[in-house]
């Protein structure tokens, strides 16, 4: 297995494939939001190359499901990676959103690193409403009665 | 078994199941460490468990409770220290058992485990959704 829609075919999502989501867009998807978050992170950004994404679901297919699914929205690179780091463990501090009809749309997302492993806080921003699809994939709990995000996972399909 | 309680909650998550009771736990446990018992293979980092192929798991509350159990095992020090998680698959669709083992009543516990069952009520790991909600 070495290409992207080779993982996505033997995952089940060939409909990742049809209409808009030609191999190439996907492409061009992952090479964005891998050049985002080398230009963001430096040394600290995951490889999100398809390679290692492609790599990354050999292993273990389970890990990157909803990883898989979200490259076929229209997520802006930094929703995408801020995704991946939820995979990766990065637990959601807060969320912000404010959203009038017609006029604006504001998301504002803090991610905290769970281990202890130095990192700082990540912010992560849009303004486009087609990123608040994200959330369909984020997991709720309530921990003793309070709210909390936590997971980003597959839609059952 | 390590302890001497059980909780058995059931679960309509799948192979999502494990994933969501590790978050859950995490929650409460922000440097747990991680153990497949089946092999006894440790991950240096929770992006490294491999989770819908792990059918028991030791979480435990931090790396210097993983070090005293490997040293005492199970004593007064490491009580409740270490939660043992397993995954049974049911064979009607989809559902399984998730069983956490921990060594004695206490409200931590109680807030755990009403933290995995939250988290494994989420409808996102177990309802349909469309493909074009993707």
């Amino acid at each position: 297995m070495t290409t992207i829609e080779e993982a996505i075919q033997d995952a089940g999502y060939d409909w990742l494939l049809r209409g808009a989501n030609s191999p190439q867009r996907l492409r061009e998807t992952i090479a964005a939001v891998n050049e985002y978050a080398r230009q963001r992170l430096g040394d600290r950004a995951p490889d999100l190359s398809e390679g290692a994404l492609v790599q990354m679901y050999a292993r273990h297919p389970g890990k990157i499901l909803a990883f898989l699914q979200l490259l076929g929205g229209s997520l802006t690179p930094a929703v995408l990676l801020m995704a991946f780091r939820i995979l990766q463990g990065w637990e959601i501090q807060s969320v912000d959103i404010s959203q009038q009809r017609q006029k604006d749309f504001l998301m504002r997302v803090v991610l905290v690193a769970s281990e202890d492993l130095g990192e700082e806080n990540e912010i992560y921003e849009s303004r486009r409403i087609q990123d608040f699809a994200i959330f369909r994939h984020i997991g709720i709990m309530e921990i003793d009665g309070r709210p909390v995000f936590d997971g980003l996972y597959r839609l059952k399909i | 078994m390590i302890g001497g309680i059980e909780k058995r909650l059931i679960s309509l998550a799948g192979p999502l199941s494990m994933e969501a009771s590790a978050r859950a736990i995490r929650q409460l446990w922000p440097f747990a460490s991680f153990e497949n018992a089946t092999i006894g293979e440790r991950y240096s980092s929770f992006a490294d468990v491999p989770f819908s192929e792990v059918r028991e798991l030791f979480v435990y509350r931090d790396a210097r409770a993983a070090h005293l159990w490997d040293i005492h095992g199970a004593n007064d020090e490491t009580a409740n220290s270490m939660i043992h998680l397993l995954f049974d698959p049911l064979p009607t669709g989809g559902s399984a058992l998730i069983t956490i083992v921990f060594d004695v009543e206490s409200q931590e516990m109680g807030v755990i485990v009403g933290a995995v069952h939250s988290a494994l009520n989420d409808p996102l790991l177990s309802q349909p959704a469309l493909a074009e909600a993707a």
